[in-house]
């Protein structure tokens, strides 16, 4: 470990200017996410035959009525991005806490209650590595058809297991000392121990986890509403603009450019958050 | 390699592939009427009954699971609505495609990503190091689906140098394996560099430099060799996540291979198609972690002992 990025006043000081900016970029997305109205006066799904294809405001026919241009729809492009923020951040949202909830509750099951628990929950884990995000998502879409629905419960299937590893993997170390040990001794039951002695010492690096596996879910989201099994049209999203885009890169290369910005300056973001939570929360990186 | 270690991990991945089977059939019999997503919309009543008898789904459930899992070893999934053919046929004749490109994509991983992995861990901490894991960052943080747009845009709609879809040349494979290569370069480089870092700071190789060999002879002999193991476990895991990624890229390239054939079966409720495909990208996560189990005791003998 060298010791100049791990010395005490970095550690400290946890907004350093990248970690900063990628707070910003969060910040803004959320607000599309949850008030786009507030954001953009233009409507994300009327269309108007009329203004379509229009380019961004600046280039020639372009307007500042249309900042970044129509689609082939003459629909606003600006508003259908600050309106496809919500299912990305939804999705992932709610995704990442279901999982989490989900993966933390069998990984303690499964280390608290011993081996037949601990059999059938590194089965389960093992299956999945046979059955990942997208086979799950595409078989759900084929039985109960493509939607939002879809894709937070193949997240949820798909996503649970690190957790639960993490989470069985720290109380078997945890379980052996002293602090466990003695209020077993003075006679906390299981759930007491678990929740109040267990689980605020994993926090840290659930938090770690669960932060990159947010900027993966926002990918995959995206990625399904690109390949049409998630938001369905003609609702917004990042994705299903993307896979709009496709068919116009010849004429209208704005179609397909916006969209992505969008997303990888929210994934980026909160990657950079991630990796530096991860300096500040993770035992691993912080020097004795 | 002991013949207890080769059954422990052949019954395991036998019982990945019945766990799959059986998430499958459960899935399909919470959706309701398994025979529905098996016709096409057209079928009249008596096409339906025929159907359902001759699957069996007038029986009880454990005799239509056991039914189910006999179809699955058979690899008998029913007929391709939209080809009329049997659906892993149908299947298997788009799996050439998908392998040629996933096999691609990891060359050109490799091929960028471990140089680079392995000169940011030797060159830590200098601008080289930054430039390159920030790099990484940005290509982790970029799905595929955007990058090979962004490709078609450059390559094949403005300077006209590649063609943007379809899968007839070597050209056409050259856009789509870029484009999942360089997200996985990401991923490899990252992981090459931890790697290289963690046994560079071993007592070996402390001890190999004390008593003075060569540099290069370090490197290569004790560096990278070590550094192999946890780079293979990741060149696994990433050949998997190819495979899903090449459902992604054949949809952006139109690229005529699994992937973009079960999300095509998928638009037309080609449901015996979609399941086919599935089961068969499934098999070959399974087999390649297979395949991979058996090769870790020939690179480090200390594995097959382990639990």
């Amino acid at each position: 470990m060298s010791a100049d990025a791990h010395s005490p006043t970095m550690r400290n000081r946890f907004w350093t200017p990248g970690p900063l900016i990628a707070l910003a970029v969060l910040a803004i997305a959320s607000l599309w996410a949850v008030a786009p109205s507030l954001l953009t006066g233009a409507n994300p799904v009327r269309t108007r035959l009329m203004e379509n294809f229009q380019p961004i405001a600046g280039l020639p026919g372009g307007s500042l009525a249309h900042p970044l241009g129509t689609d082939g729809l003459g629909r606003d492009l600006f508003a259908r991005i600050v309106y496809g923020a919500r299912p990305s951040l939804l999705v992932g949202s709610i995704s990442v806490v279901l999982a989490g909830l989900l993966g933390v509750g069998v990984g303690l099951l499964a280390g608290y209650f011993g081996r037949l628990w601990d059999l059938i929950l590194m089965g389960i884990a093992d299956i999945q590595l046979g059955f990942p995000f997208l086979l799950m998502a595409i078989t759900l879409a084929a039985i109960i058809g493509p939607g939002l629905h879809t894709a937070v419960i193949a997240l949820v299937l798909t996503g649970w297991v690190p957790y639960a590893r993490l989470a069985r993997a720290e109380l078997l170390t945890m379980r052996e000392q002293q602090f466990v040990q003695a209020a077993q001794a003075a006679g906390g039951s299981p759930i007491r121990i678990m929740l109040r002695h267990i689980l605020p010492n994993l926090l840290p690096t659930l938090i770690v986890v669960a932060t990159f596996s947010f900027a993966q879910m926002i990918i995959m989201e995206s990625a399904l509403s690109f390949l049409g099994l998630g938001v369905q049209p003609p609702r917004p999203s990042w994705g299903s603009m993307l896979s709009d885009a496709r068919n116009y890169l010849t004429t209208a290369w704005w179609i397909g450019v916006f969209p992505g910005i969008a997303i990888v300056a929210t994934v980026l973001s909160v990657n950079v958050i991630g990796e530096r939570l991860r300096e500040v929360l993770d035992p691993r990186f912080r020097s004795a | 390699m002991t013949l207890q270690y080769f059954l422990r991990k052949l019954s395991q991945a036998i019982l990945i592939v019945w766990g799959v089977s059986t998430i499958v059939f459960i899935a399909v019999r919470l959706s309701g009427d398994p025979v529905a997503l098996m016709v096409s919309d057209t079928a009249g009543a008596e096409q339906v009954q025929a159907l359902r008898r001759a699957y069996g789904f007038d029986r009880s459930i454990p005799e239509q699971y056991l039914a189910f899992l006999e179809r699955v070893a058979r690899g008998d999934f029913g007929e391709s609505l939209r080809f009329n053919l049997p659906a892993l046929s149908v299947a298997l004749d788009r799996l050439p495609a998908t392998l040629v490109l996933a096999a691609s994509s990891m060359a050109v991983a490799v091929l960028i990503g471990f140089p680079a992995g392995i000169l940011a861990a030797i060159r830590r901490n200098t601008w080289l190091d930054r430039v390159a894991m920030m790099l990484a960052l940005l290509g982790q943080s970029t799905p595929t689906f955007w990058s090979g747009l962004l490709a078609i845009l450059l390559f094949a709609a403005w300077w006209r140098i590649l063609p943007a879809s379809g899968g007839e040349t070597w050209r056409h494979l050259i856009l789509p394996a870029c484009t999942l290569g360089w997200f996985s370069a990401a991923k490899a480089s990252r992981v090459l560099r931890s790697a290289v870092m963690e046994v560079l700071s071993a007592d070996f190789v402390r001890t190999a430099r004390a008593k003075g060999v060569p540099q290069s002879a370090v490197f290569l002999k004790h560096v990278l060799r070590n550094a192999l193991i946890s780079v293979t476990a990741m060149l696994t895991l990433e050949f998997q996540l190819l495979l899903g990624g090449a459902i992604i890229t054949e949809t952006v390239f139109a690229y005529p291979g699994m992937g973009r054939l079960v999300i095509q079966a998928v638009g037309t409720r080609d449901y015996p198609l979609v399941q086919a495909v599935v089961f068969l990208f499934s098999f070959l996560l399974v087999l390649s972690n297979f395949l991979v189990d058996l090769l870790y005791p020939l690179m480090d003998p200390r594995i097959t002992r382990e639990r």
